[in-house]
C-alpha cells in the first residue's frame, strides 16, 4: 500500500468517524440485546465482559458485567446466568439477584445473560435436539412497575456469530479424550472452558470469563442451569471437588429448611469444558453449577409448553432453588471462611417467591 | 429448632421390637465412613455425622489395611456412581474387593457395621445393589431414604440378615437415626 492510499484511507476512516454521532461510537453492546434490568442499590458499576478480553468488544458475544459492592471488605461471589438462554429460570435467577440483592461485605458481580449470542435467537437446526431452542422468545412477568418482559434464547451460540462452522465429525475440546460430541456443542458455552482466543465466539467467551474470574480474585461461582423435568440432572448441585464438603452442606441445608431435594456429584475432571470442572480448576473460585428443570426442556413438551406457570415446575420455584442453594452455600463458606465472608441480604427466600411470584420482587 | 422439629416429623422407623437395635444404641465410637460405590452422598454423610457431633475419620477408598482396632464402628455408604468410581480410577471389580476385604477386617476388628443408603432410586440398578448386598450382609443396622425401597428390596435384605431397617422420607432425616445409634 502507498503512503498516499494510506493517508487517503486514514482521511476517509477520520471522516467516516466524524459523521456518525457521538454514541454510536461507542462499540459496547452494538449486537446485542438491551435487556431491562434494573439493579439494586448496591449497585457499584456496571462492566462488559470484553473489559476482560478486548476480542469480544462490539461483537455479539459482549454483554453486561453488574458489579455490587458492601460497605466492608469481603470475598467476591459470582453470579451467571444464561449460560443456556433457554434455561430461563437461570437467567431470572440472575435477574432477581441484581435487582434485589443488598451487599454489606464483599461483592457480588453478576452476569444475567453469559451467552448473548445465544440469548438472541431460537433458530432450529437439523441435528439440534427440540429442548435446545424450544419455548417462548419472551417471557411475560407482571412486577410492581407494571408488566416486563425477559428474552428467552437458544442453548447455543447463534451459528452466525460464532465466526467459525461447526467442525466436521464432530466437537472435541481440546483438551479432551473423549469421543466427539455432536457438532452444534462447539457453540454450547458449557462446554467450551476455559476457552481460547483462536477459535469460535462461543471459545472467546469462554476464555473472557476465565479473565474475569482471575481478574475480581472470585472466591464463589454459580453457574444457574435448567434440565428436564424429572430427568437425572433436575434439581442437582454439581461441585467442584475441591469444594465438595461446601455444596454437600448446603444441599442437607436447603432439603431441611425448605424442603427442596436436591442430588449432589461432583465435577468428572475427565469431561472437559465444563463450568464447575474449569471453573474450579483454572480459578481460585469454588464451583458450582445448579440445575432447576424446566418444563420445556422434557422431550414430551408441547412447542406451546407454558415456562411461568407451569404447575409441575413453576418459574418461582425454580428461581427459589438457585437462590437457596446459592445462599446455603454462602452461609457454609462464611463459616469456614470468616475473613473473606460475603454478607448478602435483601435477595426473597425460596418461600416467598413460591407464594409471591418473582415478578412481586421486581423493579 | 425447626430444622430438629422437621428431622423428627419425618423419620420413620420400621423393624419393630424384634430388632432391638433400631431402638437401643449399640455402635461404638469413632466411627469411620466409606463410599461404598464411590458416590457423592458419602459426603452428605459426612456433613450428618458433623452435625450430629459423631467422632468420625473418612475415606472413600478406605482399605482394609487401613483399619485399626481404635475404631470402633464402620459406616458404609453405599450406592454405585459410575462417575465416582471413574473419577476415582477404579473398577467395579475393584470397588467391590476392596468392600469384601474391608468388611473382613471390620469383623476381626469386632466393628459394629451400619449401612447407610441415601441416594433413592438413583443409586438402584445392577452395580449399586450388588453392593448393597454386599453391605446389608455383613450389617448390623440399617438406614435408608425409602424411595430406595420401593420394591423391598431393603426390606427383604433386612429381614433375611436379621436386621433393624430405619426408613426416612428424605436425607436430611438421616442424621437423626444415625446418630441414636452410637452409644
Ligand atoms: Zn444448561
Amino acid at each position: 500500500m502507498s503512503r498516499f492510499t494510506r493517508a487517503a484511507l486514514s482521511a476517509v476512516a477520520a471522516l467516516a468517524i466524524a459523521a456518525m454521532p457521538a454514541a454510536a461510537q461507542d462499540p459496547h453492546g452494538r449486537y446485542t440485546i438491551n435487556h431491562d434490568y434494573r439493579p439494586s442499590a448496591s449497585l457499584a458499576r456496571v462492566g462488559w465482559l470484553s473489559d476482560y478480553y478486548p476480542g469480544l468488544l462490539g461483537t455479539p458475544g459482549d454483554t453486561k458485567v453488574y458489579y455490587f459492592e458492601g460497605s466492608r471488605p469481603g470475598g467476591t461471589l459470582f453470579i451467571a446466568g444464561g449460560t443456556h438462554a433457554n434455561e430461563i429460570a437461570g437467567v431470572m435467577a440472575a435477574v432477581l439477584i441484581l435487582e434485589t440483592v443488598r451487599v454489606d461485605a464483599g461483592r457480588v458481580i453478576v452476569v444475567p445473560n453469559m451467552n448473548n449470542s445465544g440469548a438472541g435467537h431460537q433458530d432450529v437446526e437439523p441435528g439440534m435436539p427440540a429442548y435446545t431452542t424450544r419455548g417462548p422468545s419472551w417471557i411475560r412477568l407482571d412486577t410492581p412497575s407494571g408488566t416486563r418482559f425477559f428474552k428467552y434464547g437458544s442453548r447455543c451460540t447463534n451459528l452466525a456469530h460464532q465466526g467459525a462452522p461447526d467442525p466436521e465429525g464432530g466437537y472435541v475440546h481440546p483438551d479432551s479424550r473423549e469421543a466427539p460430541l455432536p457438532a452444534w456443542e462447539a457453540r454450547n458455552l458449557n462446554r467450551a472452558y476455559p476457552g481460547r482466543t483462536d477459535a469460535g465466539l462461543t471459545q472467546k467467551i469462554a476464555y473472557a470469563v476465565m479473565r474475569l474470574l482471575e481478574a475480581e480474585k472470585v472466591d464463589v461461582a454459580f453457574d444457574y442451569h435448567e434440565a428436564d423435568v424429572g430427568g437425572r440432572l433436575a434439581n442437582m448441585m454439581v461441585a467442584h471437588p475441591k469444594n465438595i464438603a461446601l455444596a454437600a452442606a448446603a444441599v442437607m441445608d436447603v432439603e431441611l429448611d425448605y424442603g427442596i431435594p436436591m442430588k449432589l456429584e461432583p465435577s468428572n475432571l475427565a469431561f472437559r469444558g465444563l463450568s464447575h470442572r474449569e471453573w474450579g480448576a483454572g480459578s481460585g473460585a469454588f464451583a458450582f453449577l445448579t440445575e432447576s428443570p424446566n418444563p420445556a426442556m422434557s422431550s414430551d413438551a408441547e412447542d406451546s409448553v407454558d415456562v411461568v406457570w407451569n404447575p409441575a415446575a413453576p418459574l418461582a420455584s425454580r428461581v427459589g432453588l438457585h437462590v437457596a442453594c446459592t445462599a446455603a452455600v454462602i452461609a457454609e463458606y462464611n463459616a469456614a471462611y470468616p475473613e473473606r465472608a460475603i454478607l448478602v441480604s435483601g435477595v426473597p427466600a425460596y418461600d416467598e417467591l413460591v407464594e409471591r411470584g418473582v415478578g412481586a420482587f421486581l423493579k | 429448632m425447626k430444622r430438629i422439629a422437621c428431622s423428627l416429623a419425618l423419620l420413620v422407623a420400621v423393624g419393630g421390637a424384634a430388632f432391638a437395635q433400631a431402638t437401643t444404641a449399640f455402635a461404638g465410637k469413632p466411627a469411620v465412613v466409606t463410599a461404598a460405590g464411590q458416590s457423592a452422598d458419602f459426603e452428605m454423610i459426612k456433613v450428618l455425622l458433623t452435625r450430629a457431633k459423631i467422632p468420625f475419620e473418612a475415606d472413600s477408598l478406605l482399605a482394609a489395611s487401613a483399619l485399626s482396632a481404635s475404631q470402633k464402628t464402620l459406616v458404609l455408604v453405599a450406592g454405585a456412581s459410575t462417575k465416582g468410581l471413574g473419577a476415582a480410577g477404579i473398577s467395579a471389580e475393584a470397588e467391590t474387593a476392596r468392600l469384601e476385604a474391608l468388611i473382613k477386617r471390620a469383623k476381626e476388628l469386632k466393628m459394629s457395621v451400619i449401612t447407610v443408603h441415601v441416594g433413592g432410586g438413583a443409586r438402584r440398578g445392577p452395580l449399586s445393589d450388588g453392593l448393597i448386598a454386599i453391605c446389608m450382609a455383613a450389617s448390623d443396622y440399617a438406614i435408608i431414604v425409602e424411595d430406595g425401597d420401593k420394591d423391598q428390596f431393603f426390606t427383604k435384605l433386612a429381614a433375611e440378615s436379621r436386621i433393624a431397617l430405619t426408613k426416612v422420607e428424605r436425607i436430611s432425616a438421616v442424621g437423626a437415626p444415625l446418630a441414636a445409634a452410637f452409644k
